[in-house]
């Protein structure tokens, strides 16, 4: 039987190191510790999403949740890490295919990817829907013998999609696993038309949040009223897509809101906080 | 890029797990000799039938009518059985109050219970890698991204 408690001394072998695991993206920056040099504190950028924890990634339909995971796990694969990717909403075929355009687009060589990246296809199996611990044990084979690190599920959302009741008991138990098998992980969930974009509130209610360690949360605004041309200075029918980290409890983080853009080639790429990018587009604009 | 498309093997599956409830309930009650000792082995179909509950409702997360419509039963019977009260069968077992409670349910949760405290129904424990091999978490510190 496990040990039920303990002296906090006893822990400190345990405790892991705090880094970051990079995501190729600005958000890498954006996680950060507090570390004294001299007499003065100084931030010091984490260079990625912490080491070992599991974070949620929401947003509404389009917002670029999976583009984010997907980019993720092309540069993990592509630093020669192992990833496993459990596919929930997409054809483990389609995944390919985006990976392969993503890896492209990014430069980097799919060789890697394709060797270095592992999936599970819950789209087309309903046991792996249905059945958590099916699943489970599945995701318990891959990362023991594929020796992977890194855990992207895409999305949570889809294993309770029809019992949204029982979200906070899978959420949990897939909370659990990841950090018995010590992966550093991503949960993508979507959003219900009901709750605010701009939330951490997904499927499910607040669980998902509650539980990770943290939540990631994207969004977009279609400029289409006279107002939002006016307030945001962007052509009508255009999109402004934010990110913004909302909370980590295992280490600091920016806590304002950027914007990015998925460029053509379906690459996302953060640009900066909202309001410098608002002045400074008012400023090239002249208005 | 490696595609698992399938479930891999038995071992955590609703049908494993159900057998080990199923046996560890035998043996909380003194055993199979014990049963046909005291002529109760009529207990056994409503034992496998609670033990496929409890695992269903606690591993799989089944709603009260997916379980009905898997087993074949009703959603109340379902219900009985998942919310028996295992400590008032625990001690009808030892003698100390009468029947009450669903004999079958309170048996397989006390078995689930102690199944999951002893780690029986459980994956074993892995050591992280970082650097293409399994390593413990010391040594995957220095091997850590900078």
């Amino acid at each position: 039987m496990s040990k039920r408690y303990f002296e906090l001394s006893q822990l400190k072998d345990e405790a892991p190191d705090l880094f970051g695991i990079p995501t190729g993206t600005k958000l890498d920056e954006m996680f950060f510790k507090i570390e004294k040099n001299g007499d003065k504190y100084v931030k010091k950028p984490l260079g990625g999403i912490p080491y070992l924890s599991v974070m949620n990634l929401t947003g509404v339909p389009d917002s670029g949740k999976s583009v984010l995971a997907e980019q993720f796990a092309i540069h993990q694969a592509s630093r020669g890490y192992r990833v496993l990717f459990v596919t929930v909403e997409n054809p483990a075929s389609f995944l390919y295919t985006a990976l392969k355009q993503k890896s492209e687009a990014l430069n980097a060589d799919f060789s890697k990817i394709e060797k270095n990246t592992i999936v599970i296809d819950a789209s087309q199996d309903d046991e792996f829907r249905e059945n958590p611990r099916t699943l489970m044990d599945t995701m318990a084979y891959a990362i023991r013998e594929k020796r992977t690190s890194i855990t992207i599920i895409d999305s949570i959302t889809g294993l309770y999609e029809h019992k949204e009741v029982m979200a906070r008991q899978i959420v949990r138990q897939f909370f659990n696993f990841l950090k018995k098998f010590k992966q550093t992980g991503l949960f993508v969930s979507q959003k219900r038309s009901a709750q605010t974009s701009e939330s951490a509130e997904a499927a499910g209610g607040l669980a998902v949040a509650h539980i990770v360690d943290g939540t990631i949360v994207l969004d977009k605004k279609l400029i289409e009223s006279r107002w939002d041309v006016s307030l945001y200075n962007l052509p009508l029918g255009s999109v402004l897509r934010t990110i913004r980290i909302d909370g980590c409890r295992v280490t600091a983080h920016d806590s304002s809101t950027w914007v990015f853009e998925i460029t053509e080639a379906g690459v996302l790429e953060i640009l900066s906080p909202l309001k410098e990018y608002m002045r400074d587009h008012i400023n090239q604009t002249g208005r | 890029m490696e595609v698992i498309a399938r479930p891999t093997r038995p071992k955590g599956s609703i049908d494993w797990m159900a057998e080990k409830v199923f046996f560890k309930s035998i043996e909380l009650i003194g055993g199979l000799r014990k049963l046909i000792e005291y002529r109760n082995l009529t207990w056994l179909p409503s034992l496998a039938e609670a033990a496929y509950i409890v695992v269903l409702r606690n591993e799989a997360f089944k709603t009260y009518k997916e379980i009905a419509e898997e087993l074949g039963i009703t959603e109340q019977t379902a219900r009985n059985i998942a919310t028996a009260d295992e400590e008032e069968v625990r001690m009808y077992l030892e003698g100390r109050v009468g029947r009450r409670e669903h004999i079958a349910g309170g048996l397989a949760k006390l078995a689930y219970a102690e199944l999951k405290r002893s780690g029986a129904l459980d994956e074993e424990d892995i050591v992280p890698q970082l650097d293409g091999k399994n390593c413990s978490q010391k040594s995957c510190r220095s091997s850590a991204p900078d």
